[in-house]
């Protein structure tokens, strides 16, 4: 009897977790409003990666990109009633992200902090990696590793802010132009003319691996 | 993905050979996930943080509320302002009420004959509204009474544009550099006489004197070697000074103080003009005589 109980309930949210899958991220967001907490699980687990990923590249510091990350999530929660669905949620929670990191790197300027992580990270050969004190294992441990993935993300990261999030958004996140203009509030042609204006730097920065 | 990234190169601009080098090693970088316990570390991040206060811009309703509270400040204040002068203005009104103007042109003794040239006054000597204040009614004579007036003149004075000023002859103003007699002040002036002069003369005080007018009159014919004393509101020619420029006009004792300079100063007529004792009339019995001095 219990048992049926349990199948019984177990059913109804895997029906829930695929009903959730199958929604919009209005959808979801529109269910959110409603203190509907699944719906808004939902829209983390869409996003962690994308959002980690793209802080993680910008700030070239793992930890900082997930703390940022989760401060996204944070705003988006309680800001769900001022959400407007004009633009998709995408371009609506990259801005957000965006801006944190820009002011996280200002932050770090004005405090002139240099990050423990990138300096252990991209330290001389002889030196320890880095390892964070989360048991779980790195998730680019593999980018670590490779040579020429080092040297690309620092070339990355040494951009100034106005190229970096461009670039990012568009060769990592795979963000159309239109996209990018409309996250970072530029113009298309901006956009485009940054976007190339960053790819010569990074030729230029990366000419021995060209 | 291929066809994604395809997709993405087909709206971009025709790359050079090192753009579309750079764009596949940035592509070829190996994606970061977020931690295993993110939505664990989020519910709590969520559960623990308070939510964002909502900041109410007050900055814009501030920029119509400031000028708006000034101009309702200056608005109260130009009211209040209105309000209180008005107070003053009728304040001053009751006070000039008593004298009208025509009072300043007092009527000669029906025993006078009417063939007897007259000075009266022309329309541009009219008395200003403000110095008529300072005319008590003749038939004022206690001590009170004077006490009133004093005061009521002294506040209408103060707030009179110019102080009267008494002008003796040989004596500069306070314009020419010199000293001038403040009507209103209670501090006895102090008067350059012309040699012969005592200046005790000048302070000398009666007890028939009724009014500032009458100080006035004194000084103002004392210079010209004439003592007066008042009777009834008129000014009798006490004494004349020996050799002074009023025994050379022909000026007798008992002669009546009518006008100086064409002022009337006799009865409750009101000094208009600064007094200098150029000319005077004088009543002789039932005959005006006017007397010019020079000097």
């Amino acid at each position: 009897m219990a048992l049926d109980k349990f199948e019984k309930r177990s059913a109804e949210v895997l029906e829930t977790i695929v009903l959730l899958k199958d929604l919009s991220d209005h959808e979801l967001i529109y269910s959110a409003k409603r203190d509907d907490e699944p719906a808004f699980a939902e829209i983390v687990r869409r996003y962690r990666n994308p959002i980690t990923n793209y802080l993680y590249r910008f700030l070239n510091d793992y930890e900082e990109a997930v703390d940022l990350a989760q401060e996204t999530f944070v705003r988006v929660y309680f800001a769900l009633e001022r959400y407007h669905t004009e633009f998709a949620f995408s371009t609506y929670i990259y801005r957000i992200a965006t801006n944190l990191a820009i002011s996280e790197l200002r932050k770090r300027k004005r405090r002139n902090l240099v990050s423990l992580t990138g300096f252990f990270q991209y330290g001389d050969e002889d030196e320890e990696d880095f390892h964070p004190p989360d048991s779980k294992p790195l998730p680019d441990v593999d980018l670590v590793e490779n040579e020429q993935s080092k040297m690309i993300a620092r070339a990355i990261a040494t951009l100034p802010e106005k190229y970096r999030a461009p670039i990012v958004l568009r060769e990592i996140e795979g963000k159309t132009y239109e996209e990018v203009a409309a996250i970072l509030d530029l113009g298309l042609g901006t956009t485009k003319s940054r976007i190339s204006r960053a790819r010569g730097l990074l030729k230029e920065k990366l000419k021995n691996l060209i | 993905m291929i066809n994604k990234d395809l997709q993405n190169s087909s709206d971009d601009e025709l790359l050079s050979v090192g753009d579309e080098e750079i764009q596949r090693m940035i592509k070829n970088l190996s994606r970061v996930d977020a931690p295993k316990d993110f939505d664990f570390r989020l519910k709590a991040r969520i559960a623990n943080a308070a939510p964002p206060q909502v900041k109410t811009s007050f900055l814009p309703a501030l920029r119509y509320v400031l000028p708006l509270s000034v101009v309702v400040l200056v608005f109260t204040f130009v009211i209040i302002s209105g309000v209180y002068l008005t107070g003053n203005n009728e304040q001053t009104a009751k006070v000039i009420s008593p004298t009208p103007v025509e009072s300043a042109a007092a009527p000669l003794p029906d025993s006078l004959p009417s063939s007897l040239p007259l000075v009266t006054q022309t329309p541009a000597e009219s008395v200003p509204d403000m110095i008529l204040a300072e005319s008590p009614p003749p038939t004022i004579q206690t001590k009170k009474k004077e006490k009133i007036i004093v005061e009521e003149t002294n506040f209408v004075a103060a707030r009179s544009p110019k102080k009267p000023t008494v002008k003796l002859p040989g004596v500069k103003s306070a314009d020419e550099g010199g000293g001038s007699y403040d009507s209103t002040s209670s501090v006895p002036p102090v008067i350059r006489m012309p040699a012969g002069i005592t200046s005790t003369d000048v302070v000398e005080t009666s007890p028939n004197i009724e009014n500032k007018n009458d100080i006035i009159t004194k000084q103002t014919l004392l210079p010209l070697g004439i003592e007066i004393v008042s009777e009834n509101g008129k000014r009798r020619v006490a004494s004349i000074k020996k050799g002074s420029v009023a025994e050379r006009s022909n000026v007798k004792v008992g002669d009546l103080i009518e006008a100086i300079d064409g002022e009337k100063v006799s009865g409750d007529a009101v000094r208009t003009k600064t007094l200098e004792g150029k000319k005077i009339t004088v009543l002789r019995g039932a005959e005006r005589i006017e007397i010019s001095f020079n000097k």
